[in-house]
């Protein structure tokens, strides 16, 4: 049954996923065009619409991309709410599935549309990249593409070297360690917004205001929480500073770890506040 | 009651022990937060069997929609007990049941044929045959969205697509409610030819005059509590009245 809870959430999802991807694509064609017309060779007039068209692509773009990530997360809360706890939530409910399969099954969907989006800009990244490298050596002849990746794999290899003696880790860790982070932290972010909805509904009316009141009030917490959870960093930088050893990672990991377990902790405790919603406090209008 | 109805439907065998009631409430209660005191189901014990059409009757607010929604387990009892062949709410129990809530819950996004597809994919007992013989009988298209489609022909689609099940027991929330005496007259025939005879159909309203003739018993709800359950055919035998002058006495203002 979890299968076909999937296939069904994902559907209703694909949609509104789509036309958002579309906006992006559309974010990147512009941004590409702008970065197209700059020309630094022309006078100097030109020159500064160059610099001003740099500027409108990056801002362009920037907007674009906070607009698909809050697009997709607003999406996937809508469906969320809509089909839990508006009249859909009447057959929702009364489907021969369990609770933990209901809630499973959005929050898979949930993670595998937020990691497409999350895709989706990386490769517009790598596609503006792309565009903009190429046309700024169209206006250096004497300096080649190949050249570029030559040098770019000399700074590459140097930063590898250096960075194990100032962070005190190898960088494929690093880069490992704030993956599983980022994995952690968008499975939290779904299930504290689920969690939210699902609070907003032990009121009697009002409830998208309850919601709304429950994540704010939550944030506020999990700020203070955070503030806690960097007490151990700032007291290894203040006392770092009489360590010739004090590595980066070194002062930074204990705040990293507390702030991944807590957003863990989270997580696992706005799971069960989902389940125990929608089984024992489940109040549809 | 039409019992002549063609069952060519394949369904796993329901290993129920007969003496076992299909449905059993046990000193139910359900308070509702900020209500103070005042109990919307209060204390209330009844045994339903199987094959047995029953009107739940009882003015507006008088907890028939919040008994129903405990006995589908869309709310949990503030104390006592639902048992549905002898298991409280959970997925074997809404395996089961086919509801038909008073508010229209179909995904106004999708077609017609995507919610009968829909209900086959998470309902074993679900005839897809049938429904799609009912939905051409009434000439709705399978490829129309529901956002097109008015209201009654939403409540009409879902009123085919519960009664497309075989399930154990249909509970029906105000199925006539809100609609017109022609489309009134479908709808009952739709229940009345399409259920599983060995099945209890629950049929929750208050515009009695026009369900009487199809109920074999009634249970009348006032205050939240259970005031009379007996058959259709003692009320008229014994009080010489029609369920729809008995209740009019009953209700009076």
């Amino acid at each position: 049954m979890l299968g076909k809870l999937i296939k069904y959430e994902w559907k209703g999802l694909q949609l509104p996923l789509m036309i958002l991807m579309i906006v992006l694509a559309g974010t990147m064609i512009l941004t590409c065009g702008v970065i197209l017309t700059i020309n630094p060779k022309l006078d100097e007039t030109l020159a500064w619409y160059s610099v001003m068209a740099l500027v409108i692509s990056i801002f362009l773009y920037y907007f674009g991309i906070i607009g698909c990530t809050l697009g997709t997360t607003l999406i996937i809360v809508v469906r969320f709410y809509k089909t839990c706890y508006t009249d859909q939530g009447y057959l929702t409910h009364t489907l021969p599935v369990t609770p933990y399969q209901l809630l499973n099954s959005k929050i898979i969907a949930a993670i595998i549309t937020q990691l497409l989006m999350i895709l989706a800009i990386l490769l517009s990244i790598i596609i503006i990249l792309q565009v903009g490298i190429h046309h700024v050596f169209s206006f250096i002849p004497d300096y080649t593409y190949a050249e570029l990746r030559h040098e770019f794999s000399i700074q590459f290899a140097e930063l590898l070297n250096s960075f194990e003696d100032e962070f005190g880790i190898r960088l494929s860790f690093y880069v490992t360690y704030l993956l599983v982070y980022s994995i952690v932290a968008i499975i939290a972010n779904i299930v504290t917004l689920f969690g939210c909805v699902s609070l907003g509904q032990l009121y009697a009316k009002h409830r998208i205001v309850g919601a709304i009141a429950a994540y704010f009030i939550l944030q506020f917490v999990m700020m203070i929480v955070g503030y806690i959870t960097a007490i151990p960093m700032y007291t290894r930088m203040l006392t770092g500073t009489y360590y010739e050893n004090a590595t980066v990672f070194g002062i930074m990991s204990p705040t990293m770890n507390l702030s991944l377990l807590t957003t863990v902790l989270l997580a696992v405790g706005m799971y069960f506040v989902n389940l125990h919603m929608m089984t024992q406090k489940l109040n549809l209008e | 009651m039409d019992t002549n109805q063609t069952n060519n439907i394949s369904k796993d065998p329901v290993y129920v022990d007969s003496n076992i009631p299909l449905l059993q409430l046990n000193d139910l209660c359900k308070r509702y937060p900020g209500m103070g005191t005042y109990m919307s189901v209060f204390h209330m014990n009844l045994i339903i069997p199987r094959g047995r059409i029953i009107g739940l009757l009882g003015p507006n607010g008088c907890g028939k929609t919040t008994l129903i929604k405990m006995i589908n387990g869309l709310l949990a009892p503030t104390s006592g007990s639902v048992l549905i062949n002898g298991m409280a709410p959970c997925p074997a129990t809404k395996k089961v049941i086919s509801y038909l809530p008073e508010r229209t819950y179909l995904d106004n996004g999708m077609k017609v044929s995507q919610m009968v597809e829909y209900f086959a994919d998470f309902y074993e007992d679900f005839s897809t045959e049938k429904a799609y013989g009912m939905l051409g009988a009434l000439g709705i298209s399978s490829d129309a969205r529901l956002k097109t489609l008015s209201k009654g022909t939403k409540e009409k689609v879902q009123l085919i697509l519960v009664m497309s099940r075989q399930a154990d027991l249909y509970i029906l929330d105000e199925p006539i409610a809100g609609v017109d005496p022609a489309a009134r007259d479908y709808i009952l025939r739709t229940i009345i030819t399409n259920y599983n005879p060995g099945s209890t159909i629950i049929l929750s309203t208050h515009l009695i005059s026009d369900i009487e003739n199809v109920l074999d018993d009634v249970i009348f709800m006032k205050n939240g509590s259970l005031m009379l359950y007996t058959s259709v055919d003692s009320i008229r035998s014994q009080m010489g009245k029609s369920v729809d002058t008995y209740f009019r006495e009953v209700y009076a203002c």
